[in-house]
């Protein structure tokens, strides 16, 4: 047990390394860039085969950056260098907008409740995957929860209508239990439930997926540790508590800080394929908000790059707050 | 070893690169095989300013007509020695152009077709997209309606789109005679000048340029709940009993579903009293009390209109899942038997019936058919929309030379000929003139199920010919009539005045009127669709009490709009 308990004030590198304290909290030297180059040159062809994806990012992430002057002008088709400054009309415009509102407030709340709810659940997923002896049926169930994550949202839209429906299998079955029940059926109409069937329906979808990455953490962990604690009288729990969790907690805290990172971000496919008017009020979020105001309502470029902007502004901030936080907490962090 | 891997690392390299620059842009107008690319011979993006510096002078145009004049006759000697090919945008791209029909163009035309596709989910988004990104096809066809007009101006001022001219048209005299008749040309010109073509409907002229919209309905389900009226005539109350009827005796599963762009508005405010322009719910109109422009959704008649599309829905007369329909589902549901009645298929009765009764569904063609129903108020409306169905912009970057021989073909195709190949195909393989060309036999197969030709041509489109007019439709001697019959019995009803009827009219003025608040603004109709689609979905409320709170809501910003109507259109 004191070697466990050794371990519990050891951190881990994902692949199960340990770090000492001491190495994690070490002062930063000075760049010495003769060392680096020697490296680059070293690992040439790694940064070769890097050079494709550089490219791609700097062509669709960096150049469009270009185009966020729109936020701050009045969109015309001579061009965005040509189009004309309008003093943040557009911000203005959207502070005041009722429907901008209602979609930054649905967009935190589902945020919130995929984080509060949906954040655990792979976790706790790849932790019994874990515990699963036979390594067949490890790998049966590890496809079978992945797989939904294969299908598209399109797809899944059509299957949740199929099933929660006026003609749905749910319903049906409603409907032979109590029929005054499923006169009333209106689930999939129901603003009060959206948020929670967005919830639910994208933890279905996505959890398998997202135990790939712990399952590989704990694939690090030395099995050595486990066997030790076995024969010092450690139970199933206790090793969970004393050994796996604290081999990934550094994994989870990066996928946390990259999750607050991303609450802006409401799944677009995901409402889009599933919302209608009656959810509106709350299953409406920016980004759908965005696109109906883009594409529906009547382009206007500029309002929506606003709209954009501010988001993906707030992202930032909410990034850089995680990350504060889980360095505060003594955390691995994205820097 | 060491080689191999800096070999393959290279060859991950390269052809990642080669990836990365397949993401690039292809230009939408490619070359025709043996010649010089359309697209490299298309003009320059020219900005307003520049347009204006090369305006010619009156003896330079006169001179320049003439010229044009005398290079036109040459042209039409020298035939179309020079290949053409231009994009346009068109439903089901994978449909068109694989039938004889565009072989038959290219032959007598020497102009071949690229289709971009769009969808009626996303027709209006994509050409929004192509135009502010500069990247329209050649041939921007458009379901440009009232509500959307004022992109239009504001695109055409820019520049966006190559004029048509009094020369285009002059020695063209099928595409002159629209040019000098049709209602919509001078709506669509800004500033004097005419940037869109509009297809024409193909209406009777007794429809007015009305929709043949209607309920369409299962005459046998209503015959054996013993509701059924020989003249298919009802009131809205008897409606409502014959939809609950039918699912009371659980014939279908599904009473009354909707197109979607329909619903849930079609079910009740179409029909009814309220005004309605278009596909709109809620556009402009003059109070005749007052003289002055009015938003209809906070009218009382419109406000009735709502409450009963809600005891519809809340009732389940409307099909709830209605809500999600994207495309094609009421039909697949009529088609499919399980839902008794739909809107807005006269125009389509012998494909949908011909299917039916194929499939076992209905027994016979006329076991579905068009229901004329009144409106709540007593009246049966027919709401008039523009004379045109789209239109179609040419892009500002054409080649000149591509855009005179669209418009020689647009000018053919609504000759004799030219509506025989749209509308048959090719003669001697699938038709022939009778004698005198007085009449003509269709060489297709017969089908004995159905008593109808089966067109070579029914699962393919030859959308390249619609820009130039929705011609009226050529019935072939033999064929199924039903849908015309259909079509001229509710017209005939409708011109009857039984049961009492009216029109409700389109206004160009308000439509087309392009002024900071109505075009920023619009007339609110997807805000007012979308709170009516919102509101029926709640059960136990009160729909009246909270139509009239959202239309208070919006008040301030409607009187925004309804103040420059009544400035710039009635004079203050």
């Amino acid at each position: 047990m004191a070697e466990i308990q050794q371990q519990r004030e050891t951190a881990m590198t994902p692949g199960g390394a340990a770090i000492a304290p001491s190495a994690r909290r070490r002062p930063r030297e000075p760049l010495n860039w003769k060392r680096i180059g020697k490296r680059i040159w070293r690992y040439k062809w790694i940064y070769v085969m890097m050079l494709p994806t550089l490219i791609v990012i700097f062509i669709f992430r960096y150049i469009p950056m270009y185009g966020l002057q729109l936020a701050f002008k009045n969109y015309k088709l001579a061009g965005i260098a040509a189009s004309p400054w309008n003093d943040f009309a557009h911000f203005k415009r959207m502070l005041g907008y009722p429907g901008f509102m209602q979609a930054l407030k649905n967009t935190l709340i589902i945020s919130l409740m995929r984080i509060v709810i949906g954040f655990p659940f792979p976790i706790i997923l790849a932790l019994m995957i874990n515990e699963v002896r036979l390594r067949r049926s490890k790998r049966v169930l590890q496809t079978i929860y992945t797989f939904p994550h294969f299908l598209s949202w399109v797809l899944l839209a059509g299957i949740m209508l199929n099933m929660f429906g006026q003609a749905g299998i749910v319903r049906k079955v409603i409907e032979v239990i109590n029929p005054a029940w499923a006169a009333d059926w209106n689930l999939l109409y129901d603003a009060g439930a959206y948020r929670w069937m967005v919830v639910f329906s994208d933890m279905w979808k996505e959890a398998g997926w997202g135990t790939i990455i712990y399952l590989a953490a704990i694939a690090g962990i030395d099995e050595a540790l486990f066997e030790a604690a076995a024969i010092d009288g450690a139970g199933r729990g206790q090793r969970i508590r004393h050994i796996l969790l604290p081999g990934i907690i550094s994994m989870i805290a990066i996928q946390f800080v990259l999750r607050v990172g991303s609450m802006m971000e409401g799944g677009f496919d995901q409402i889009f394929n599933t919302y209608n008017e009656p959810v509106y009020r709350t299953g409406d979020i920016i980004d759908t908000f965005v696109y109906r105001m883009t594409f529906q309502r009547g382009a206007d470029m500029g309002f929506t790059t606003a709209v954009g902007l501010f988001k993906n502004v707030v992202n930032f901030a909410l990034l850089l707050m995680a990350n504060a936080i889980t360095r505060a907490l003594g955390q691995r962090t994205l820097w | 070893m060491k080689g191999l891997k800096r070999t393959l690392t290279l060859l991950l390299v390269v052809s990642l690169l080669a990836l990365t620059a397949a993401c690039g842009d292809t230009p939408a107008t490619t070359a025709a095989p043996e010649s010089k690319p359309a697209a490299e011979k298309t003009t320059e993006a020219k900005t307003p300013e520049e347009k204006t510096t090369e305006a010619k002078t009156p003896e330079e145009t006169s001179t320049k007509a003439q010229a044009t004049e005398a290079k036109e006759t040459e042209a039409a000697a020298a035939a179309y020695d020079t290949p053409i090919r231009v994009s346009m945008n068109v439903m089901d791209a994978e449909k068109n152009g694989i039938d004889a029909r565009p072989k038959f163009v290219e032959e007598k035309f020497n102009l071949t077709f690229d289709y971009l596709p769009v969808s009626w989910g996303d027709w209006n988004e994509k050409i929004r997209t192509w135009i502010n990104t500069g990247d329209t096809p050649d041939l921007i066809w458009w379901d440009l309606k009232g509500a959307t007009a004022w992109e239009y101006l504001s695109w055409a001022r820019q520049g966006a789109f190559t004029a048509f001219t009094d020369e285009d048209f002059a020695n063209r005299p099928q595409l002159k005679n629209i040019y000098e008749t049709a209602e919509s040309i001078d709506a669509l010109r800004c500033d004097g000048t005419l940037y869109a073509w509009p297809s024409l409907r193909d209406n009777p002229p007794e429809a007015q340029n009305c929709y043949t919209s209607n309920y369409c309905y299962r005459r046998d389900w209503a015959k054996e709940v013993g509701l059924y009226k020989e003249d298919d005539t009802y009131t809205f109350e008897e409606w409502e009993e014959l939809i609950a009827a039918v699912l009371d005796a659980g014939l279908a599963e599904a009473g009354l579903v909707l197109p979607p762009f329909g619903f849930p508005h079609a079910a009740v405010l179409f029909i009814s009293g309220p005004p309605a322009e278009g596909n709109e719910t809620c556009s402009y109109i003059i109070d005749p009390d007052t003289g002055k422009y009015i938003w209809p959704p906070s009218t009382d008649a419109y406000v009735a209109g709502v409450k009963k599309t809600y005891d519809m829905y809340q009732a389940g007369l409307i099909w709830r899942d209605n809500m999600s329909f994207k495309a094609s589902e009421h039909q697949d549901m009529i088609k499919a038997g399980q839902a008794f009645a739909t809107y807005n298929v006269t125009g389509a009765l012998n494909a949908w019936t011909g299917d039916m009764v194929r499939d076992g569904i209905i027994e016979k063609r006329e076991d579905f058919g068009p229901a004329i129903v009144s409106g709540i108020d007593g009246i049966w409306y027919m709401t008039q929309t523009e004379d045109y169905w789209t239109v179609t912009a040419m892009s500002k970057d054409i080649d000149p030379e591509a855009k005179n021989r669209v418009l020689d073909f647009w000018d053919w195709i609504i000759t004799d000929e030219g509506r025989m190949v749209r509308n048959f195909g090719i003669e001697g393989t699938d038709w022939n003139w009778a004698d005198n060309e007085q009449g003509f036999e269709l060489l297709w197969e017969f089908d004995e199920t159905t008593k109808d030709y089966i067109s070579p041509y029914n699962e393919t489109r030859f959308n390249e010919a619609t820009p130039a007019e929705n011609s009226r439709v050529i019935v072939p001697p033999g064929a199924v009539t039903y849908q015309y019959e259909e079509r001229d019995r509710v017209w005939a009803a409708f011109a009857s005045g039984t049961p009492k009827s009216a029109i409700k009219p389109f206004d160009y003025q308000v439509s087309f009127l392009s002024s900071e608040y109505k075009d920023q603004f619009g007339s609110f109709n997807v805000e007012a669709k979308a709170k009516l689609n919102e509101l029926i979905a709640q059960p136990d409320i009160d729909i009246e009490a909270e139509w009239r709170a959202w239309t208070d809501s919006m008040a301030p910003d409607v009187q925004k709009v309804l103040d420059e109507l009544n400035t710039i259109l009635l004079g203050g």
